[in-house]
């Protein structure tokens, strides 16, 4: 985990999420780019934790209680897309990252969101009691 | 404890098929580990009727057919060939023994091979001598001669004299009677034996008070004392009527060949005649002409001779004695004398009946032994258009049975099994809010696929047993309104499902259910949550002893509905 750390953190690394780097203080952009990649990632892991806890909460009957793996599938990639409508959102309106993240970063980025993202929602099925409804 | 229910004639027949039906809904005659249930206890039919194979038989053995399949998917071991049973409900022998009380023992082969009056009292066998010579004087020859292996047509007096033979030879347990009665199994044993027959007809009317006084004495012999044995009947007062014969007797003599031969051409393509030989057609249409068939005007008046007779003479055979009948019976569409044409629909004083058996089966006692009681209908009840709510109840352990909370804990038992519990995921994803059938199937995916389709197979079968109980188009005597009601239970239809459902969701951060599910005057209250806790603690339940579990606890929620009361302002 720590020499994951260090590798995100690494110039070489931060500069491949940027189109271009000849500014001044561009390491600064792409590690924020990186940041609200990873914050976009955990927090929707997190909402989309949390709906389905909710669904399960209020469901009226047994049979909306169950969910198969089919369905917890379903909600995983479900969660991509606002991960993808957030990240975009971020990057038209933050200036900087428009101008240096460029389109090219902005891929990288949302990729780098999905897997952070996957990570989470996965790591929340096997540390609760729905584990079963995804192995 | 061991049952035996004797159907004597047709009427009987169809009360024990009533009684079969019954059993498959799941109504209980005992208390076991404190569910309601028929489980654990036994149930043998005999069948005392010349007509081997009328339309009643056939329907009773297409019935036990059915409960046979329906024990079998819900029971996991393997039991006797022909023994229906599982923890749903009782163990029925489905091997039903028909005793032929033409079937007599004979002295030689000559004898005892006429199946008539007269044939049957020339019997010589053991020390018995003829008395047709004696007895010949009391009846016209017609009646000696006549044919009694499709019933006894409704004579009393020809029945009587057969069925006191028969009964006679009982005595030996090698004759043909005792042998398949095989009464010698049966001392010392708990049993009920419960009789029923009609009280107007041929063979109802005789069998079962010669049948009664027979069990009777033999279990108040000195030397039986000791004998727990119970002798119960029922007896049927005209229900329903036949219509007339499709033409008269004649007034007086005996038929010409030419006038057989005419109306065997004329009528002989009508139901009565289905499946006959050409030769049953002649005989059939000599035996009308001779005026051998249910006269329905004649019913009440053999009714009322045939309780004269209890009174007098009869009753004191019998431990409990109950009365079923209707203010004005049925009218039959069809007209048979008998065979396999004779295809009565199940009547509901039938199922009146085979509630008074699962009475005397569970041993509660109507009144003290030395009175009757006399349930009589209300002015409210139309016999024709009966609802369940006017069923008679009976009591198991000092609990009230209702037969409409029966039907509805029954039809609501199979919704929530079927459509309640998410069989389509794998068990490993079960809330759990059911976590005991979780812990037991999610390491047994196999057993939890296994026992999903006996219960959709069972669910079929309970179905069947319920609509054919109640359903106008399949049988007589009921409104249809129980039908209708009962229906969305038992539906696979979407909109259906769903509306049952939303009644079953719990209400908001509770456990209660939302809405009430509704049959006649009875009500039951119960969310998919509260039913998901109701598993039975052995892991190695049966599907049987699941269904009684749930089925005995949707029995104790029943509730006779609040009453809607109008406001006015």
């Amino acid at each position: 985990m720590f020499m994951l750390g260090l590798l995100l953190w690494s110039f070489d690394f931060l500069q491949m999420l940027l189109d271009s780097c000849e500014d001044e203080g561009c390491e600064d952009t792409a590690l924020n780019w990186l940041i609200a990649a990873i914050v976009v990632a955990i927090v929707c892991s997190l909402f989309m934790l949390g709906v389905k806890g909710l669904k399960k909460y209020t469901a009226i009957n047994l049979v909306q209680k169950a969910w198969s793996r089919g369905q917890t599938v379903v909600l995983i990639i479900v969660g991509l897309l606002p991960v993808l409508i957030t990240l975009i959102v971020i990057w038209y309106t933050v200036r900087n990252f428009f101008n240096y993240v460029g389109v090219g970063g902005l891929l990288k980025g949302i990729v780098l969101s999905w897997v952070v993202y996957m990570f989470f929602v996965f790591t929340g099925h096997l540390l609760s009691p729905w584990r079963r409804e995804l192995l | 404890m061991r049952n035996v229910f004797i159907a004597v004639g047709g009427s009987g027949t169809k009360v024990a098929e009533a009684l079969v039906r019954l059993l498959a809904i799941g109504f209980p005659t005992h208390r076991e580990k404190g569910a309601l249930t028929s489980a654990g206890h036994s149930l043998e039919i005999w069948r005392l009727d010349p007509d081997l194979s009328s339309g009643a038989a056939v329907s009773l053995d297409n019935c036990l057919r059915d409960y046979l399949e329906l024990q079998e998917l819900l029971s996991s071991e393997k039991r006797a060939i022909g023994i229906a049973g599982s923890q749903w409900a009782m163990d029925v022998d489905t091997n039903v023994k028909h005793l032929d009380p033409l079937q007599l023992p004979s002295k030689n082969s000559r004898d005892n091979t006429k199946k008539s009056l007269g044939g049957i009292l020339d019997s010589q066998y053991g020390d018995i001598e003829s008395s047709l010579s004696f007895l010949a004087p009391f009846y016209e020859a017609k009646d000696l001669k006549v044919e009694i292996d499709r019933g006894f047509y409704q004579k009393p007096f020809i029945g009587a004299a057969v069925m006191a033979v028969f009964a006679d030879s009982l005595r030996d347990e090698s004759s043909p009677g005792g042998k398949k009665c095989g009464l010698t199994a049966f001392h010392n044993v708990q049993t009920n034996f419960f009789l029923c027959g009609s009280l107007h007809g041929g063979t109802g009317a005789c069998g079962v008070p010669v049948l009664g006084e027979y069990l009777s004495g033999l279990k108040k012999k000195k030397e039986n004392q000791s004998w727990d044995w119970q002798v119960g009947a029922c007896l049927m007062t005209p229900y329903c009527v036949p219509p007339q014969p499709p033409f008269g007797a004649l007034r007086s003599g005996h038929p010409s060949a030419q006038q057989i031969s005419d109306l065997v051409k004329e009528h002989g393509d009508k139901p009565a005649f289905a499946g006959l030989t050409p030769e049953d057609k002649n005989k059939l249409v000599e035996q009308i002409l001779l005026g051998f068939y249910a006269e329905p005007e004649a019913m009440e008046a053999r009714a009322r001779q045939g309780l004269a007779y209890y009174r007098d003479h009869a009753s004191d055979y019998f431990d409990e004695l109950y009365l079923v009948g209707k203010p004005e019976p049925d009218k039959l569409k069809v007209w048979s004398n008998g065979g396999q044409s004779q295809r009565n629909p199940l009547n509901s004083a039938e199922i009146v009946a085979a509630l008074a058996a699962l009475n005397f089966f569970s041993r509660a006692r109507t009144g003290s032994p030395d009175s009757y009681v006399i349930g009589a209908s209300t002015p409210e009840l139309d016999s024709k258009k009966m609802s369940l709510h006017q069923l008679p109840t009976y009591s198991v352990d000092n609990q009230e049975i209702d037969p409409e909370r029966v039907f509805l804990s029954t039809a609501v038992m199979r919704h929530l099994l079927i459509h309640q519990i998410p069989w389509e995921v794998p068990a490993r994803s079960f809330p759990d809010d059911i976590k005991k059938l979780k812990k037991v199937y999610e390491t047994n995916e196999g057993r939890k696929l296994d026992d999903y389709s006996r219960l959709n197979g069972a669910s079929a079968l309970l179905t069947k047993f319920l609509l054919a109980t109640i359903h106008p188009q399949q049988t007589i005597g009921w409104s249809g309104e129980d039908a209708n009601r009962i229906a969305p239970y038992l539906s696979l239809e979407e909109s259906d499902v769903k509306e049952i459902t939303a009644k079953t969701a719990k209400k908001f951060m509770k456990k209660e259910a939302k809405g009430e599910l509704e049959l006649g005057n009875s009500s039951i209250r119960v969310s998919t949550f509260e039913f998901g806790d109701w598993c039975p603690e052995s892991a190695d339940f049966t599907p049987g002893s699941y269904l009684r579990l749930v089925w005995s606890n949707l029995f104790a929620r029943t509730q006779r509905r609040r009453p809607v009361v109008a406001t006015s302002n």
